[in-house]
């Protein structure tokens, strides 16, 4: 009974099914079916501007982190416009900082670590 | 039961003092965790493309800081909330702002479209609450006796528990038993990332020092539910079509009222009954309660035209559903359904192990939540029903404004779990996943249900075979954990026959 014992038991029947699943997907009674289209820019401009808020949140603090992240991703949107596009990242990151920092208390850096403040 | 209600309701109306802009007051603070739990729940089930789950896992870390009664009546506020919501929305737009409230699409949206959307809302609103009564008194009537039930529980029993529990959920839901047992068996995998706790040995880490605390659930549950969502909406474009004009007469009439009863009273007992089932649950009881009120009102020839049974059943059902799932959480410590697996974990984060012991080391707790159920729902129809003007204005608020403030949410919320910046870019790697789900048909809810029970599973069948030496046939021998062993393999038999294959398809393709 070692750290890898139910794990690999798990990880057993997890190998089981895929082969069952891909037996039955060859099988000659099966239905042809195709995987829906990716839509590689959206899942681009909603992900990437994630990873990138990971990235800087630590270095570069909440509010230009917010900002970027509510720009960058509005852009996945079919009808992109700047100025309510601007408008909602001051709308979104004031209602953080008022909700998150000031009301629960939540430590964020707010601005760059070589501005100070530093959170 | 009284004496036990009345410990609940003292302590949802007890006065604590609170600090308000530098001003001391002394308010019943749970009652306004209560309040701000249900108009938040609201607020989301009204916004289409925004689920439960997501929206649970997205404000879980608000409620770290509130104390462990508050923050769970804050997140069962948010998850009925959400039922409501969510009909609001579907009689509207007709978009179902919950899953659950599909099929109150159906003629909730032509109820609106003859000018009786007010009617329809109302029904809405009373049957949910009569239902949410019933559900919130049959959850205080079960929860001592199943209680009593689980203490005779060995290690053996509740693996085989939880196996069942994770099978009943899949045989349960829509979409094809394979993948969904693969996404279950996945989810205990991703569970178990991490120290293991018995040997110290890391396991899944890949020498990544994040990894060896394991993987947070919010994080699997945002990545899955919040960000996968997001991107599949905005692949359509949106085409929404309001009825805001005619929500002014809100009253049913006397024949209205005579129709409604029935189904009200059918949806109730069905949507209690699923509810306790694992993976039952809200969905299931709404689609089954149309279908069963569609076979046997006479009037069966008005539905799909605006018939007041077809709204009134789904939505008491679905209320109903929502408030007995919390039965097998409350008394075995076992979630039903994805919603309920977020609540193990807000549970776990305030030190409280769900299960039998919670009712009896921590009554305040326990019965608290359970009247704060009632209160919340009473809450409810005192407040939406008045408020349903301000609800249609931000049906008109579109997609793109909304979206952003999605991420925004989830980012701060993934953060300040840990304060870990890896964190978040671990749920956007669980965003993509989740897309790639969607375009494979697998489904998130097992994934996430695998991953929360799948330590406690690990846990319990080490246990098990601790005490029979190592012997696996302890699981078959002693009768209760065999009958709960065989109950799955009937229910996976039944599944997977094909005559019951197509009647289940067909059940959750109900038109």
């Amino acid at each position: 009974m070692g750290p890898g014992y139910f794990p690999t038991a798990v990880g057993s029947v997890l190998g089981l099914l895929g082969l069952a699943l891909t037996m039955t997907s060859l099988s000659a009674k099966a239905m042809e079916e195709r995987i829906a289209k990716f839509s590689w820019p959206t899942l681009l401009l909603i992900i990437g501007p994630v990873v990138l808020f990971g990235l800087m949140l630590q270095p570069l603090g909440l509010i230009l982190s917010l900002v970027m992240l509510v720009i960058t991703s509005s852009y996945a949107s079919h009808e992109f416009a700047w100025r309510p596009t601007l408008l909602n990242a001051v709308v979104l990151t004031v209602l953080c900082i008022v909700v998150f920092v000031w009301a629960l208390k939540l430590q964020f850096p707010l601005w760059p670590a070589f501005i100070g403040d530093g959170g | 039961m009284l004496s036990n209600l009345g410990i609940g309701l003292t302590a949802v109306l007890a006065f604590e003092p609170y600090a308000l802009f530098g001003l001391s007051l002394s308010l019943p603070m749970n009652l306004v965790y209560c309040l701000l739990g249900a108009f938040i729940g609201t607020l989301i089930g009204v916004l289409p493309g925004l689920g439960p789950v997501a929206t649970i896992a997205m404000l879980l870390p608000a409620t770290f800081a509130l104390p462990p009664l508050g923050g769970l009546i804050m997140l069962a506020g948010i998850y009925y909330g959400a039922q409501y919501g969510g009909s609001t929305t579907a009689i509207l737009v007709n978009l179902p702002g919950e899953t659950s409230s599909v099929v109150t699409c159906i003629d909730g949206y032509q109820m609106a479209r003859r000018g009786r959307a007010g009617v329809a809302l109302t029904t809405a609103a009373l049957g949910s609450f009569f239902a949410g009564c019933v559900g919130t008194l049959l959850l205080a009537a079960f929860a001592p006796p199943l209680a009593e039930l689980a203490f005779k529980f060995g290690p053996a029993e509740y693996f085989s528990l939880m196996v069942m529990g994770l099978f009943g959920a899949v045989a349960l839901s829509s979409g094809s038993l394979l993948k969904s047992i693969a996404m279950i068996c996945l989810g205990i995998l991703g569970g178990l990332v991490g120290t293991d706790v018995n040997s110290g040995a890391s396991r899944y880490a890949f020498g990544i020092p994040e990894l060896t605390d394991g993987i947070g659930f919010v994080v699997v549950a945002m990545g899955v539910f919040g960000f996968a969502e997001v991107i599949t909406n905005l692949e359509h474009k949106e085409e929404r079509e309001v009825f805001t004009n005619n929500v002014s007469s809100m009253f049913p009439t006397r024949d209205d009222f005579k129709r409604m009863i029935a189904p009200v009273l059918r949806g109730t007992i069905l949507g209690s009954a699923l509810g306790i089932l694992p993976g039952g649950g809200a969905v299931l009881a709404s689609f089954g309660a149309y279908a069963l009120e569609k076979r046997v009102s006479k009037n069966s020839a008005e539905f799909g035209h605006g018939a007041i049974e077809g709204v009134a059943a789904p939505e008491s059902a679905n209320n109903a559903a929502a408030q007995t799932s919390f039965i097998p959480l409350l008394t075995l410590g076992i979630p039903p359904n994805a919603v309920m697996a977020l609540m193990v974990g807000a549970m776990t984060i305030h030190n409280i192990q769900p299960g039998p012991l919670v009712m009896t080391t921590n009554p305040t707790l326990f019965w608290g939540l359970i009247v704060s159920m009632w209160v919340g729902n009473l809450m409810l129809v005192v407040l939406n029903l008045p408020l349903i003007g301000m609800w249609v204005k931000l049906l008109t608020v579109p997609y793109r404004y909304l979206y952003p403030a999605i991420l925004v949410f989830c980012c701060i919320g993934v953060f300040s779990v840990s304060n870990n910046s890896f964190d978040v870019l671990l749920t956007a790697g669980f965003g993509f996943l989740g897309y790639l789900f969607f375009k494979l048909g697998c489904e998130g809810a097992p994934l996430l249900l695998g991953f929360v029970l799948g330590p406690m599973m690990e846990e319990n069948f080490r246990r098990a075979l601790m005490i029979s030496r190592g012997d696996l046939t302890v699981f078959f021998t002693r009768p209760v954990s065999l009958s709960l062993l065989l109950v799955t393999a009937v229910m996976v038999v039944i599944v997977a026959l094909p005559s019951i294959k197509a009647k289940r398809e067909e059940a959750f393709h109900e038109e």
